[in-house]
């Protein structure tokens, strides 16, 4: 099952990287060849390095039929701890930090897992409270961070590649590697297609429901601490359209609403679009209204293009007529369904 | 049956994977009091609303006046009319992330076109609904068409119709040259109850009218629950769909005009709060967020709990950190309340 | 379907087209000799792009880039810090003569401003300034500073209403530069003068008129007995002015803002509205262009230049209306 899943994520893929070599060719013509340049690959491999872990993290919580909407504030406060603790050292702040975002996703795990309920309402409900708590702690300023050391994570580079690149390379894999290769992995897959069906072949839906947000909250966490590091600072105002940019980029990478598609792979893949996009449009010099409008058109385009893409390839059948039906399973909903 | 298989059919809860975990208070509701379990698990919004409008007087003298009242009421009707429109999208299970941008556009549109074209009241109006009207059109359009991801459409077209906004702006402040246009948004039938808060309401209860008892109402409560049955059965999938997105806009366009004749001017973002709160409004009301389940009715409780809310913020004089992790708590308690009463 | 050659000739396509396009712009340096004026480009990247003082400085900008015939480049990041870096690493890139920055968060740009520093482009800080650290990186700052509109207010609100009566405060985003300021601004004017205000209550509206409208009547069914209301904007000022006049008690109470919106100045002509403090934005924009062009010239440059703030009520109002431009 999960192998259709990862195969249909895989068709997503292939046009999407399409268009990201179409864009990448048209901004080099454009500029006349300076966006393919050393510097400026090395500034956008950066950059889509910093705001890729986030949409990671969507992508998880998307599999796994839910979705998070506190990924920005737990970004936020990652980073504002992680600045904020520096006077304890340098890594026992960065622990702390990532530990935050696993913290909380441990909450909106046992919270949507337990209450059996929305994951929107949840993670609508936690964002509010990590927010608070961010106002609070801040007192609403920004932080300075106080050690040099602490923006090689985001800011610094090996042997000439960003670190937050490698950082994230060896992320994706490990996730990458986990979904695909572990039966664990797998079962997210099967948890977030039709959790009644997932139980009853025995797989435990509560834990690895858990485990997505946990994971989810984890690399949000380590999101945080990346930007952080690379403004060494912690802001109050960083991570504000995270949760909906972070739904946008997942579900162009190949994640949907209703759980159980999506991979790595896309994910990148739907951040490396994104962000070739607004790197080749400063470059170029667009005008900002314009930056804005052309986004949205891209954004239709792919999901238009894609949608056409995956009815042409599967045989059309009564199984395909209209694909958000069949996900219909029975996660919870705030009130009880009257028949 | 086998346990597992019982288990996994569910008890009708919805989750039928079955509860591994205790909750706390989990004995209550056994025998005679579980009519007042089941009742207040059924509506839990209006519990919810009813618990903070009974804390709200505690709290504060002035919250439960008639004007107070009033007030929240008008403050909260231009986003609840926006809210009706997403509830009946969200039934079909659909999305309409473009809402908010919608409702600058229009006021946009309407002004301009009293400025630079020279239209009088109603053309202006009119001009205004049609651009709502031609955004749902496409939004319904490109998603039947193409069957792709109703959330990612309209945030494209949303982001769209901002840019259009913008530009047309220029990101300055329109003021209308038309003195009687405010008449609509500050005008009131009787002292207290103001246009914008009549015309909410009677709205929501046509709304809900329809959902219940015609075709087309019912027919959306089959396309969020079913939609291969619904078309096997012969209902007209695509149409439907295209007039409810239609419908959203419009409402959105409506909405957009009522602020433009409240403020008497309008900006580009002017709406942009509004996208968020009409889901969490439809949500908290008790509406699916995957479809077939939901009302109109059930909106305006949601949209009260949010302008309850802020209100009581405001009269508490409870400083911007405090308010967040106020509203994240009651979302949480709302949450954890459903659970207890769930596991029944 | 694409099948994968189809793909990994794409790909070979797009790199060979990259690499012409970069050895082909690889233009000879301009012949040393004759002497030529320098051409001005600067790259500007400001906060938000959906406000109407930022209009103003873009308009001021663009109207003094024709003069000095410079090619101005504006990047607005939506209020996002990390955008905001982003968007200075691509200016760098683009190699500006000058770079200008309206800063989202004063400290979160210092790494931005350091590399820029680094990499030899001198840059101007407009609008929001960075903090101490981050001024070691930057030649100057063109603004309007939020603590004197507070202050001006402040002082203003103490000479009309002598130094007493009860207050609400309507601010805008909290944690934002402005708010901060102006209102301590505000509360040191009060010092300074020996007002006794009693601030009754104190909330945001982040900015938006609606918000406030909402807001204000709040505080008026909390407070019956309110005497004045200090907005951080006129468009907040504005809203609460609606309110105000919803609830019957126009002319009870005075409405203070800043910023000087066309219809506050309007109100303050007609007597409905109490004050406001210019926020002269499009001299911020002028200003901006020609520092840009001095520090291309290598003149020395002033640390500050600040363009004026006026205190305007109905007494001067003929004066400034022209100025109200928002």
């Amino acid at each position: 099952m999960a192998r259709l899943a990862w195969a249909r994520s895989h068709l997503r893929l292939r046009a999407n990287v399409v268009l990201l070599l179409s864009l990448l060719a048209l901004f080099a013509v454009l500029t006349g060849g300076s966006t393919l340049s050393s510097e400026n690959l090395h500034n956008l491999t950066q950059q889509i390095a910093i705001t890729a872990p986030v949409v990671l993290a969507q992508m998880i919580a998307l599999l796994i039929g839910g979705m998070d909407l506190s990924v920005g504030a737990v970004l936020a406060m990652s980073g504002v701890l992680a600045v904020g603790l520096q006077p304890l050292g340098l890594w026992p702040a960065v622990i702390v930090a990532v530990l935050f975002g696993t913290l909380i996703g441990a909450v909106n795990g046992l919270l949507v897992t337990r209450a059996g309920v929305n994951a929107f309402i949840v993670t609508l409900g936690t964002m509010y409270l990590v927010t608070g708590a961010l106002l609070t702690y801040t007192h609403q300023q920004p932080i300075a961070g106080t050690i040099p050391a602490f923006t090689e994570f985001g800011g610094g580079d090996i042997l000439f590649v960003p670190t937050p690149v490698l950082i994230v390379l060896v992320i994706s894999a490990v996730l990458h590697g986990f979904l695909v290769y572990t039966r664990t992995g797998r079962n997210l897959y099967a948890v977030g297609g039709n959790a009644d069906a997932a139980f009853v072949t025995g797989i435990a839906v509560q834990n690895h429901k858990l485990l997505g947000f946990i994971i989810a909250g984890t690399l949000s966490g380590i999101a945080g601490v990346l930007l952080a590091s690379s403004l060494n600072s912690g802001s109050v105002q960083v991570g504000a359209n995270a949760s909906l940019t972070s739904i946008a980029a997942a579900i162009i990478g190949g994640a949907s609403m209703f759980g159980g598609r999506g991979g790595i792979g896309g994910a990148l893949i739907g951040v490396i679009v994104l962000g070739v996009l607004a790197n080749g449009m400063n470059a170029v010099g667009v005008s900002t209204y314009y930056q804005i409008g052309v986004t949205a058109v891209i954004l239709i385009a792919v999901v238009v293009l894609d949608a056409v893409n995956s009815r042409v390839v599967s045989r059309p059948s009564l199984s395909n007529i209209s694909r958000p039906s069949l996900r219909r399973r029975s996660n919870g909903v705030l009130v009880n369904r009257t028949p | 049956m086998p346990d597992s298989v019982t288990r996994a059919l569910g008890d009708g809860d919805g989750e039928g994977s079955g509860r591994q975990w205790k909750v706390p208070f989990a004995s209550l509701g056994r025998g005679r009091s579980r009519w007042i379990v089941v009742f207040i698990r059924n509506e839990m919004p209006l519990v919810l609303l009813v618990v903070l409008l009974l804390v709200g007087g505690l709290l504060s003298p002035v919250f439960l006046t008639p004007r107070n009242m009033l007030n929240i009421l008008w403050a909260v009707s231009v986003l609840g009319i926006v809210a009706l429109g997403q509830t009946m999208l969200l039934i079909s299970a659909n999305f309409d992330m473009s809402v908010g941008y919608v409702v600058g556009l229009v006021g946009v549109v309407i002004i301009l076109t009293q400025t630079a074209l020279g239209f009088g009241l109603v053309p202006s109006i009119a001009a205004g609904l049609l651009v709502a009207a031609l955004f749902g059109l496409f939004n319904g359009g490109l998603v039947v068409l193409t069957g792709a991801s109703p959330f990612l459409i309209t945030l494209g077209s949303g982001t769209l119709a901002y840019s259009i906004a913008l530009a047309l702006t220029g990101s300055k402040t329109l003021y209308t040259p038309i003195a009687s246009f405010t008449a609509l948004g500050q005008g009131r039938l009787v002292d207290g109850l103001y246009y914008s808060t009549a015309v909410f309401l009677v709205l929501a209860l046509a709304l809900e009218y329809a959902l219940r008892r015609t075709t087309y109402g019912r027919s959306l409560f089959v396309l969020g629950t079913n939609e291969v049955a619904g078309r096997l059965s012969g209902l007209l999938v695509a149409r439907t769909k295209i007039m409810t997105f239609v419908l959203c806009s419009l409402f959105a366009g409506l909405a957009g005009l009522m602020v433009t004749s409240r403020d008497g001017s309008t900006v580009a973002n002017v709406g942009v709060g509004y996208l968020f709160d009409s889901i969490i409004a439809s949500v908290l009301g008790g509406t699916s967020l995957f479809g077939g389940f939901g009302g109109t009715l059930r909106t305006v409780v949601g949209v009260l709990v949010l302008g309850v809310l802020s209100n009581l913020l405001i009269l508490m004089d409870v400083p911007a950190e405090a308010q967040a992790i106020v509203k994240g708590a009651v979302f949480l308690s709302v949450v954890w309340a459903d659970g207890v009463l769930r596991s029944k | 379907m694409l099948s994968r050659k189809l793909l990994v000739s794409l790909a070979v396509a797009v790199l060979a087209v990259g690499a012409c396009s970069s050895s082909a712009t690889q233009a000879p340096a301009a012949s040393s000799g004759a002497v030529q004026a320098k051409a001005l480009s600067i790259c500007a990247v400001e906060n938000v792009a959906d406000h109407p003082s930022i209009t103003q400085i873009i308009m001021g900008m663009t109207d003094e880039a024709k003069i000095y015939n410079a090619n101005v480049t504006q990047l607005d990041p939506a209020g996002d810090p990390q955008k905001q870096a982003s968007m200075v690493q691509d200016c760098i890139t683009k190699k500006p003569s000058v770079i200008a920055v309206n800063a989202v968060d004063p400290v979160a740009i210092v790494p931005s401003l350091k590399a820029a520093q680094a990499a030899g482009i001198p840059v101007v800080m407009f609008n929001a300034d960075t903090n101490k650290d981050g001024q070691a990186y930057t030649k100057t700052f063109v603004g309007a500073q939020s603590y004197d509109q507070g202050y001006a207010i402040g002082q203003m609100m103490d000479q009309q209403m002598g130094g007493k009566g009860n207050v609400v405060i309507i601010q805008g985003n909290p944690g934002q530069t402005d708010v901060i300021n102006r209102q301590n601004g505000l509360e040191a004017a009060w010092k300074d003068t020996g007002a006794s205000f009693n601030v009754l209550g104190t909330q945001t509206a982040h900015w938006s008129k609606d918000e406030a409208v909402t807001v204000m009547t709040d505080f008026l069914t909390k407070y019956p007995n309110i005497d004045a209301v200090m907005a951080q904007d006129d468009g907040m000022g504005l809203g609460a002015l609606q309110a105000i006049q919803a609830a019957g008690k126009e002319g009870k109470i005075k409405v203070y803002g800043v910023g000087g919106f066309k219809q506050a100045c309007q109100d303050i002509k007609n007597g409905t509205y109490a004050g406001t403090a210019l926020q002269t934005s499009y001299m911020i924009g002028v200003y901006t262009v020609r520092a840009a062009y001095d520090i291309l010239m290598n003149r020395p440059i002033a640390r500050q230049l600040l363009t004026p703030t006026a205190s305007v009520t109905k007494d001067n109002i003929d004066q400034w209306i022209g100025q109200c431009a928002l």
